[in-house]
């Protein structure tokens, strides 16, 4: 028997750090890091400074060790030597590697003009100098190259912010404690205790109602305690902790929502005065062109003021003319043109979808909808947490946010503590610091290309022609729908650089693969994920050869004759971001206090409005839409034929298209506590638990298929298949099934990438708001199994 | 002093979160946990049992139970198990001779046996992981949950796995202080011990778990 050799006592050197986890599971958590002997060697969670936000960490920010010592970690950069993702390197130096790229750029912008470079920085790492809104953009800017957009491309998640902005005016979010004052929550396509973990302790907190409203004298006439309800087609952890789980046919959460709205107005339950002033509900719409009636229109002048129907003098009339009863319902001649007030359209709209009707399409139980719509409806304020891949990856899943938005808006919880529809929270960030000048410098821009466009641009020279690309802090090609195409499009390149930790299946297809130095290695700033600004400090040296994006970037734009926009320090570009904000804050402050909240001002200035704590938006009832109200009838999406939320079967996943005979099965592809997308798939600690990627599937889908628990199934439709382990579990809806997203397509499981199955179908609608037009819908997708 | 945990299981999301901080802390090689989660419900982690829809899951996250009447103290041949004054079964790794009678005793199955050099990462022969306090555990000998006594002795009366739960479900302290949070958490909820028909009087109590009522179209379509 032999004893482990005793290491060296460390020789007295510990210091800790506070930072950030940047990784893109919304948490945000603050990082306490203690380093000894220049060695990270442990992580616990950091404060907040804030009682009301207690210090958070998952299993995933605790392995974080594991990530930066990994031993299969990109240590020097590497030149292809062979054909294009045969595995065949060559070390070489970084000034070689720069040179490289720097002439591949040059060369293939003059042939092809300067779009014909795309530049690819995703969520990978959201700070703001080497992450998401990061040097990758900047330098893009500067050399004219095109580029996607941090704001609204999020490949699968752009759908619910493009809804939010159709009827909200932008994607905005309640500071997630905020939960906790809510006395009903549905946490809708959400699976929150695996994915944004943290943020579960307020929905717990929330139902065992300790905590009373900010300004609330006396108790709440529902008694203290939120009720939780779990919206999924899985038995989630969220919906074993919740106090109601609803087993719904997935993507048709919008006619649920559009049943409960039915309930709601037919039992009166609406907030009335609510939907008269602060939505377009006694909006006048005019029958011949689903516009709204203007002044102008039966006045003549040039007057667009939007019109009512005054009940006092039954006419038409400007909506801001006093001593008016404006209507909610009814049809009405107004100058010759037939006219309805927005709200009896909604109305009209949602009597198609009594709980009868929604009962068939969505797989829950007419008297369940029924009672879980007066429930909502009484239980004020009810807040929704909605998820962005149960709602969001969905080809219409803009349509399902906003009719999720319209049932909270006619119960008038928006803008209300414990109230509204949140699927992340911290988008403000962005908006109150000064990106303008860090991200286009001399008002230099790249031009916009939609991630889910890429393939379209590199194979059939749409919208233009692609020939170069680089991605950092982007597993694009794990990631991104269609994985066959993807792999195509990345053959059909000219010249391919990946940046990167590892060896990703995204890298193994580039010419140049240059190593990056992990958020540990590097100084930083995290704004995003909550409404806290984290410094993040360099902690140890890089290790081995590896860099930050903002050095990679800026040596390669020094070889472009560009070097003027990257020659000042990480201090230097941060205190430029923080200029925008209207408090102040200096980067001393921000590095002496390690975290500081948004200050009220900053958020003002932001939001367009006072606000509140915790962080709630649209508080003083204003809205950012053309009408200045909450617009569940949009007048943009009339060319679609969508101006109301109205439900549509998926475009994909749904029993009426005829491929639902070849391909019975809807295949998801949640995510899972053990990773972060493609993140943490390579760590010993997570590694341990789940070893082998599986599909959950329901025992009376896997007997009709002669399948038995741990056999090898393949999943597979028209565009690919994957191989993997059945588990069958009763946790899962019958018709259903899932595989988690994220294995490599090179790792130790290359037959389990998810994104093998699923597709890169655009939704025009979709474009009509500017950057939030590259949704994949993931989890709209169809596919059959068997036994391998 | 009397040390006592308590794990709210209606507050456990089954994140595995103290698991793997106690890896970390305690420096546990690969395959050895001395935390881990057990799902209630299906046989594999994270699944249910009972049939769809009418199913049912909950965790129940496991260590060391450190009972008072500890079937682990009492079999150990050479006394490396012995019950501290302050509650806490405590292994002293330089007096097990590997017997593995712990194993075998212990009615909820925590004691790991490392049969192998421990296999670590990162690497450990560069520099050590977690806290140094904690000691090298030679190869041959028994493993366990040991209720962070390396903090517990300077004061520190928060094992990693309290600090890093982000659910708020787990709670220690002084059961022998009336305002401590474990005495009051005590007194106001209902709680239950594992096997308590064996007599070991575990110093681990659970809040029990809810499940939520399921809703869905019976005669599905």
């Amino acid at each position: 028997m032999s004893s482990k050799v005793p290491l060296q006592a460390p020789s007295g050197s510990v210091s800790v750090f506070r930072t950030a986890h940047a990784n893109n599971c919304d948490g945000s958590c603050g990082l306490s890091v203690t380093v000894t002997d220049s060695n990270i060697t442990s992580i616990t969670s950091g404060d907040f400074g804030n009682p009301d936000f207690p210090p958070r960490i998952c299993l995933r920010g605790l392995s974080q060790l594991q990530y930066v010592y990994h031993p299969d970690r990109l240590k020097y950069p590497l030149q292809s030597v062979g054909p294009r993702g045969s595995g065949q390197w060559q070390q070489i130096s970084w000034d070689e590697a720069t040179t490289i790229i720097a002439n591949k750029f040059t060369e293939t912008a003059q042939k092809y003009g300067p779009t014909s470079v795309y530049i690819a920085p995703y969520t990978g790492s959201l700070p703001v100098l080497n992450g998401l809104i990061g040097a990758g953009y900047r330098f893009a800017s500067v050399i004219g190259a095109s580029a996607g957009d941090f704001e609204g491309d999020n490949e699968g998640d752009s759908a619910s912010p493009c809804g939010a902005n159709e009827i909200l005016g932008n994607f905005d979010g309640h500071d997630l404690s905020d939960l906790r004052y809510a006395r009903m929550i549905i946490l809708w396509g959400n699976n929150l205790a695996e994915t944004d973990i943290p943020d579960m302790r307020f929905v717990l907190d929330a139902k065992e109602g300790t905590i009373t409203s900010p300004g609330e004298t006396t108790p709440n006439a529902n008694g203290p305690g939120a009720k939780v309800v779990a919206i999924d087609p899985r038995y989630t952890p969220t919906a074993t902790l919740s106090d109601e789980w609803y087993s719904i046919r997935p993507g048709t959460d919008g006619a649920l929502a559009l049943s409960m709205i039915n309930v709601i107005i037919n039992e009166n339950l609406h907030n009335t005065s609510y939907i008269l002033n602060y939505t377009v509900g006694p909006f006048l719409v005019r029958q011949d062109t689903n516009l709204f009636l203007r002044e102008k229109d039966i006045a003549g002048g040039t007057s667009t003021k939007y019109m009512v129907y005054d009940t006092t003098s039954n006419s038409a009339v400007p909506y801001d003319q006093s001593g008016i009863s404006p209507s909610l319902t009814g049809s009405f001649i107004a100058k010759g043109i037939s006219v309805n007030p927005a709200f009896q359209l909604l109305t009209e709209l949602v009597n198609q979808y009594p709980p009868s009707v929604a009962e068939t399409i969505t797989g829950i139980a007419a008297a369940d909808i029924q009672s879980l719509a007066e429930e909502f409806a009484t239980r004020s304020p009810a807040a929704i947490k909605a998820g962005f891949g149960g709602i969001s990856h969905w080809y219409y899943g803009d349509l399902t946010y906003r009719a999720m938005i319209t049932l909270s808006a006619i119960c008038g919880y928006i803008g209300v503590h414990g109230g509204g529809v949140t699927t992340y929270n911290g988008a403000l960030l962005d908006a109150a610091l000064d990106l303008g000048d860090w991200l286009n410098p001399d008002k230099l821009a790249y031009t916009y290309l939609a991630p889910i466009q890429f393939c379209d641009a590199v194979l059939e020279g749409k919208p233009f022609q692609v020939k170069a690309a680089w991605f950092p802090v982007d597993n694009f090609v794990n990631q991104q729908g269609d994985t066959n195409r993807t792999i195509s499009a990345m053959q059909a390149l000219d010249f391919v650089v990946v940046s990167d930790v590892f060896m990703t299946p995204t890298a193994q297809y580039a010419d140049i693969v240059l190593p990056v130095a992990t958020q540990y290695e590097r100084e930083d700033l995290l704004a995003g994920g909550n409404y806290y600004l984290q410094y993040m400090p360099q902690i140890i040296q890089p290790l081995w050869e590896s860099k930050g994006d903002l050095d990679m970037f800026g040596e390669v734009a020094q070889k472009m004759g560009k070097g003027q926009y990257f020659n000042k320090s990480p201090d230097d570009y941060l205190s430029l971001i923080l200029s925008g904000l209207p408090s102040g804050l200096t980067l001393d402050t921000l590095k002496s206090k390690g975290v500081v909240p948004l200050a009220d001002q900053d958020f003002a200035t932001a939001s367009f409005q006072p606000i509140t704590h915790p962080y709630v938006p649209y508080y003083k009832q204003n809205f950012p839409t053309p009408s200045g109200r909450i617009e569940f009838y949009a007048e943009s999406l009339v060319p679609y034929n969508m101006p109301l939320p109205l439900y549509n079967e998926p475009i994909e996943a749904s029993p009426k298209n005829p491929l639902f005979q070849k391909y019975p099965l809807v295949f998801i592809s949640a995510h899972t506590k053990f990773r972060t997308h493609t993140q943490w798939d390579n760590l010993p600690w997570l590694r341990e638990v789940i070893q082998r990627p599986f599909l959950e599937i329901n025992p009376t889908d896997a007997q009709a298929r002669g399948i038995n628990d741990g056999d090898m199934v393949t999943v597979f439709n028209d565009r690919g298949s994957i191989q993997v382990v059945a588990r069958v579990t009763n946790g899962i809806r019958p018709g259903v099934v899932n595989s988690y997203q994220g294995h490599w397509n090179n790792g130790d499981f290359p037959t389990a990438t998810v994104n093998n199955l699923t597709h890169q179908k655009i939704n025009p609608a979709q474009s009509v708001v500017f950057l939030f037009q590259s949704n994949t819908a993931y989890y709209d997708v169809l596919v059959d199994v068997k036994k391998s | 002093m009397k040390l006592t945990m308590v794990i709210d299981l209606s507050r456990c999301l089954g994140c595995w979160s103290c698991a793997v901080g106690c890896k970390l802390e305690n420096d546990e090689p690969i395959g050895i946990w001395w935390n881990r989660i057990l799902t209630t419900g299906g046989q594999e982690i994270d699944t249910p049992s009972g049939s769809y829809p009418n199913v049912k899951m909950t965790y129940l996250p496991i260590n060391c139970q450190h009972c008072d009447n500890a079937p682990c103290v009492k079999v150990c041949p050479v006394a490396a198990l012995t019950k501290r004054e302050d509650g806490i079964v405590f292994l002293d790794w330089s007096r097990c001779i590997g017997c593995r009678y712990c194993l075998v005793a212990c009615p909820y199955g925590i004691p790991a046996f490392n049969w192998n050099p421990p296999v670590q990462s990162p690497d450990n022969s560069q520099f050590r992981i977690g806290n140094p306090a904690v000691p090298v555990r030679p190869v041959g000998v028994s493993e366990k949950c040991t209720f962070c006594f390396q903090r517990v002795d300077v004061g520190n009366l928060t094992p990693k796995c309290i600090e890093v739960c982000p659910a708020g479900a787990r709670f220690f302290g002084d059961l022998d202080d009336p305002n401590s949070q474990v005495s009051q958490l005590l007194q106001t909820k209902p709680t239950v011990r594992l096997r308590e028909e064996l007599g070991t009087e575990p110093s681990v109590y659970y809040i029990p778990p809810r499940n939520p009522t399921v809703k869905v179209q019976v005669s599905s379509t």
